[in-house]
């Protein structure tokens, strides 16, 4: 009996589905109550910021200017700002701005970086210490003061602000990949795959970045709380998007000057980038537990 | 950005066999780094110049006054601007050139004041340096109390409590922080003015235009502070020195007063180095939000103003004193723990 159990078991552990090993994290993941509450706000912005134009009370740049400055009632939930604008419908549609620029920067980032870095690992020698010291040069400013500097060198617009959100986040995901790289390129399979002939390009795509994924999921959530954040402070200082187009950020800055009368102005889109930013950061943790099997919940 | 959560391992404290000072001596090691920081600053000079390059119009057009002029001036005009200017030389020759400016002291002129720019930034360094300081000073003695509290007493609700709290201070931008604050202490309570600066010896006006900003940058670092303190704790607390001192019958004051919290409190050292970035960050936005005439305010001012020779300038001292500050941590930490000089 013993025998055909110890036969059996490596023949099931190959008869599971490519998909088992996702449908073990993400059960290991939903048993993460904060990770799941995550995952609901990101999810439910993302589906409130697409059906903006279905629900929202009113257009987002029209000037009410008779019912500038009202304080939040039943016909504006969120009050108005300072030229009469519904605070409500441009914190709805802010968020718009947020997450674009959250998601793609950070995505654009990983991709640029995941490369990078496996090729620095991968190849190693004068392709390894090029990429790196560019990536040193990176990480020799203070994130903000750079994204700054290029967006004032190149002029402020919600394209230059994602350039510079996706620059200054590129070491992030090159880092850990090239350290990451360096360990697989030593592995038994990837040296087995070199034995039969496998090109670089093929152990690369199949071998190395396959086991660097769950290093890079976590980062890249963590990644988009941190760059909501700067795209934020970006709009603050006036960086980023450009008026009318409303944004957090900017809504918090425009509201600056009339905190003493209104404090819903700044209160609202502040509450929301807090709760945006803390949800990306229980994904991350929630993720982190569920894809490190020595921090896996039993 | 690896700054939001703790590592792994949280921080190596030194095992007491560890802690004797032999092996390499310490000069090579600031020697080393030293020079790794002539080469960073080398490098942050090169990009800031050659990104400052990208910058829309030309210099030599403004120079002459194209725009404020109708007329377009004569190419021979525009050569003999470039060539006084020295932009018809090779990029790299412009690059030691402007090097060799500055290293003369000479750093230009700002567009607006006509006052040259190195005095300006001096002027602004010395109020931004006390606002800073205050930031990390709140910053460090409420990051540090509470990561001890909470370290402590692991999983019991005044540890998820500050854990909760500190997940605030790392979420919540500091500019909104820093509007909440005006809106509570300044609008609402009108214990401290809303904005601006007082100069010191103003008797105690100045102390309140500084608590609030303040308190801003401290709450930026209060919140990872207190997660890797609490990490720092709860690692060192379970370590075989912790339970000898526990086992000789010291009391638990002192058990964490003087074994633990002294192990525990290199973090600090270098979580400094690393939420150095988010304070300098955190000023830049804090001093917008306060009208804080300090660095930040002027660097947020330049590039509204698109004074791109203030930009350059700035940015450069900003990122200068980050690598200076971070190079500090490093020597420092190199005393401390002389494991870290063999990396």
């Amino acid at each position: 009996m013993t025998v055909t159990a110890r036969r059996s078991a490596p023949a099931l552990e190959e008869a599971r589905p490519w998909w088992y090993r996702w449908l073990q994290i993400w059960r290991s993941y939903v048993r993460n109550r904060t990770a799941v509450f995550g995952l609901a706000v990101v999810l439910g912005f993302t589906i409130l910021t697409i059906a903006a134009p279905l629900y929202a009370p009113y257009d987002p740049t029209f000037p009410n200017t008779k019912d500038a400055l009202s304080a939040p009632s039943w016909t504006y939930l969120f009050g108005t700002d300072d030229i009469g604008r519904d605070v409500l419908s441009r914190v709805i549609y802010g968020a718009r701005v947020s997450l674009q620029v959250g998601i793609f920067a950070v995505l654009i980032a990983a991709i640029v970086g995941i490369l990078a870095g496996v090729a620095a690992g991968y190849y190693g020698r004068w392709i390894d210490s090029t990429i790196m010291r560019i990536v040193d040069a990176i990480l020799a400013f203070p994130g903000l003061l750079f994204a700054i500097f290029l967006v004032g060198v190149l002029g402020p617009s919600i394209r230059n602000a994602m350039l510079a959100i996706s620059i200054t986040f590129i070491p992030g995901f090159a880092r850990p990949t090239r350290a990451n790289t360096l360990a697989i390129r030593e592995t038994e399979y990837v040296m087995s795959a070199q034995a039969i002939g496998a090109t670089d390009w093929r152990i690369m795509i199949r071998a190395v970045i396959p086991n660097l994924m769950s290093t890079v999921i976590v980062q890249l959530s963590l990644a988009m709380s941190v760059a909501i954040l700067v795209e934020a402070g970006l709009s603050f200082l006036g960086l980023g998007v450009q008026p009318p187009t409303p944004a957090w950020g900017s809504m918090l800055g425009e509201g600056r000057e009339y905190i003493s009368r209104a404090w819903w102005i700044t209160t609202f889109p502040g509450l929301a980038i807090f709760i945006t930013v803390i949800a990306f950061n229980f994904i991350g943790d929630g993720l982190r537990e569920a894809l490190d099997p020595r921090q896996r919940r039993a | 950005m690896t700054a939001l959560t703790p590592p792994p391992t949280a921080c190596s404290f030194p095992e007491p066999g560890n802690c004797r000072d032999g092996g390499r001596p310490i000069q090579a090691y600031i020697l080393r780094r030293l020079l790794q920081t002539v080469y960073v600053l080398l490098v942050l000079s090169v990009v800031v110049f050659w990104l400052a390059r990208l910058a829309p119009g030309d210099p030599v057009l403004a120079r002459l006054g194209y725009g404020f002029k109708s007329d377009y001036p004569s190419q021979a005009t525009i050569d003999a601007m470039r060539a006084e200017l020295g932009l018809d030389q090779p990029i790299p020759i412009q690059y030691l050139a402007w090097m060799g400016t500055l290293a003369r002291g000479n750093l230009g002129v700002a567009i607006q004041s006509k006052k040259p720019v190195g005095e300006l930034v001096w002027q602004k360094f010395q109020k931004s340096f006390p606002l800073a300081l205050t930031g990390i000073a709140i910053g460090v003695t409420l990051g540090v109390t509470l990561g001890v509290i909470a370290g402590t007493r692991p999983f019991t609700w005044l540890d998820n409590t500050i854990s909760t709290v500190s997940l605030f201070g790392i979420a919540a931008p500091s500019f909104w922080v820093g509007l909440l604050l005006i809106l509570f202490f300044a609008v609402w309570l009108g214990w401290f003015p809303t904005r601006g600066y007082a100069p010191i010896g103003a008797d105690s006006i100045h102390v309140r235009h500084l608590v609030l900003p303040g308190l801003t940058i401290a709450i930026g670092l209060v919140g990872s502070l207190t997660r890797y303190m609490r990490s720092g704790m709860l690692d060192v607390m379970t370590s075989d020195y912790i339970r000898t001192a526990r086992a000789k019958g010291m009391a638990q004051r002192v058990v964490i007063l003087r074994h633990a919290l002294k192990n525990a409190l290199l973090v600090v050292v270098t979580i400094i180095g690393l939420e150095f970035a988010a304070v300098l960050g955190g000023s830049i936005v804090t001093e917008t939000v306060f009208q804080w005439p300090g660095m930040g305010l002027m660097l947020r001012n330049a590039v509204a103003l698109r004074d791109y020779n203030v930009l350059q300038i700035l940015t450069l001292v900003i990122a200068t004193v980050y690598v200076t500050v971070n190079l500090a941590v490093d020597i420092a930490y190199g005393y401390l723990d002389p494991r870290i000089r063999y990396e």
